[in-house]
């Protein structure tokens, strides 16, 4: 017997749309905010060498703000796709949130204004909130089966968001407990963990859901994809390794084993996209595929400045910035792509067909972001490399102006499919 | 193209059905979207499935299909599409 009513099911199979989309949107009003602190930094960040202030707190308001807070909404959203298993509270998914937000901004200004008290009361909530989304995730992957790739890649990032987060409560509250005796190697340690490691180790399982399913391709075989999970990890521990030990073999070793893993991804991603059903892409894949040239680009950029090639004082600044770029501009490029899909699947109610994915996404506003979000990457490297203030000025308001562009998408999208009448 | 959908869909009584059942996201949506976009079904489409495919929705939605649940005891989630508009 047929049941009418079109999409009976779909809506008790979903969280409610504002437990995702709220980590989105607030994704969104942190990329403004960390542009806006790197506009207010100046030329500081021409010779940053770690230490409070506007940089510190615009390069956590980023990774915080926008990376972090885009995987967790991501994961909450997309995890139970792959695991077959819901997360089943909710009031915990809504703690996370509000938790994560508070620490964020807490720190930020903590970092900003260089007061140690709010740092470390911004520091011990990040570490409370990073601890809840372990529990979360642990707990949904540990009862979950399915996607083996994706769950691997989900579990490693998570041995990353351990190791990450007791790293940084340790350097944070280090000026008083003195427990970490090389204070430099450590924070190199801590951001290669929280880049490669947890975040784009979540970049990169997660794409394999993602990307095929935005082209409409296969999805990618596990024998490579896991092949690539290895080799890309095993690459990673040798740089942290090598890092560690102070034994630059290691490093190398870990470099260059790193790149092939990244070119193993890669490959699986650009077949995807050969094979993919949907020839037309729109604009933000143009932002995944400038991100995807800035994975590997980083790191030959990392290994030339460790072997002395690039000497200039902001060498390891471009390298940390390539880092946060690629990054920033791959979950900016997923963000666009699945914020009116997501709007579309949440909006449909029973006998009711969907809003048109078309109707949703205000594309000029998507172009508009995809560029100026280039722009601005591409702007800093310059300033960067040619050690001026205001290239970096013009980049950096460049930078605010596609976070506002991409706050008023975010709003374009959800006035659209929950408050327009058409 | 991806012709995942071959191997996976046959004709019955004039009618497409297509059993994704065991796939692994998005191959059931690629191969629900392939049989659409390929064999060009001129009446309905039966789907079987053991999940709901919500990502598929407004997909199917943007090519004019829509899906009516239906209650089959062999599947887990049965779907019956059907053209909300004529193909071009």
């Amino acid at each position: 017997m047929s049941v009418p009513g079109g999409l009976m099911g779909v809506q008790d199979r979903l969280l409610p749309p504002a437990i995702p989309f709220r980590f989105f949107g607030t994704a969104s009003l942190f990329l403004t905010f960390a542009w806006g602190l790197l506009f207010l930094s100046g030329g500081e960040l021409i010779d940053y060498a770690g230490g409070p202030g506007f940089v510190l707190a615009a390069i956590h308001s980023l990774t915080l703000g926008v990376l972090t807070m885009t995987a967790m909404g991501a994961s909450l959203q997309l995890l139970p796709v792959a695991t077959r298993q819901a997360f089943g509270n909710l009031y915990l998914c809504r703690m996370l949130w509000a938790l994560h937000s508070v620490a964020t901004v807490f720190l930020g200004i903590g970092m900003a204004i260089a007061d140690v008290n709010l740092m470390a009361l911004g520091g011990g909530l990040a570490f409370l909130s990073l601890c809840l989304f372990g529990w979360l995730l642990s707990g949904n992957l540990r009862q979950g089966s399915g996607m083996t790739v994706v769950i691997l890649h989900c579990w490693s990032a998570f041995a990353g968001l351990i190791i990450l987060t007791i790293l940084g409560i340790a350097l944070a509250s280090n000026p008083t407990t003195g427990w970490i005796e090389d204070v430099a190697t450590a924070a190199a340690i801590h951001f290669l963990i929280a880049s490669f490691g947890f975040m784009g180790l979540f970049a990169a399982g997660f794409s394999y859901i993602l990307i095929p399913m935005f082209v409409l391709s296969s999805a990618p075989k596990n024998k490579p994809a896991l092949a690539s999970l290895t080799t890309y990890g095993l690459g990673l521990g040798g740089a942290i390794g090598g890092l560690h030990f102070e034994m630059p073999v290691l490093l190398w070793f870990g470099g260059v084993t790193g790149l092939f893993g990244i070119a193993a991804h890669l490959r699986l991603m650009l077949l995807a996209l050969k094979s993919g059903m949907r020839k037309k892409l729109d604009p933000p894949f143009i932002l995944i595929r400038f991100a995807w040239l800035l994975w590997p680009i980083g790191i030959i950029w990392g290994l030339f400045t460790y072997a002395g090639g690039f000497g200039g004082e902001s060498a390891w600044v471009i390298f940390g910035f390539l880092v946060l770029a690629w990054l920033l501009s791959f979950l900016l490029g997923i963000l666009l792509r699945i914020l009116p899909f997501l709007a579309s699947m949440h909006a449909s109610r029973p006998g009711q067909p969907p809003p048109l994915l078309s109707a949703l996404a205000p594309k000029n506003i998507q172009t508009t972001i995809v560029y100026s979000q280039i722009g601005a990457v591409l702007l800093i490297l310059v300033g960067l490399g040619v050690a001026s203030e205001p290239v970096l000025r013009i980049a950096t308001a460049l930078g605010v102006f596609s976070g506002l562009a991409m706050v008023s998408y975010f709003i374009t999208v959800v006035y659209r499919v929950w408050f327009e009448k058409s | 193209m991806t012709d995942l959908w071959r191997t996976r869909s046959q004709l019955v009584d004039g009618v497409w059905h297509i059993d994704v059942k065991n796939m692994q996201p998005p191959d059931p949506m690629t191969a629900i979207l392939g049989l659409l976009e390929s064999a060009a079904p001129a009446g309905d489409v039966i789907i079987h499935h053991d999940r709901d495919p919500i990502y598929l929705y407004p997909e199917l939605h943007q090519r004019g299909w829509q899906a009516r649940r239906l209650d089959n005891p062999d599947d887990l989630v049965c779907l019956r599409l059907s053209r909300i508009t004529a193909p071009s």
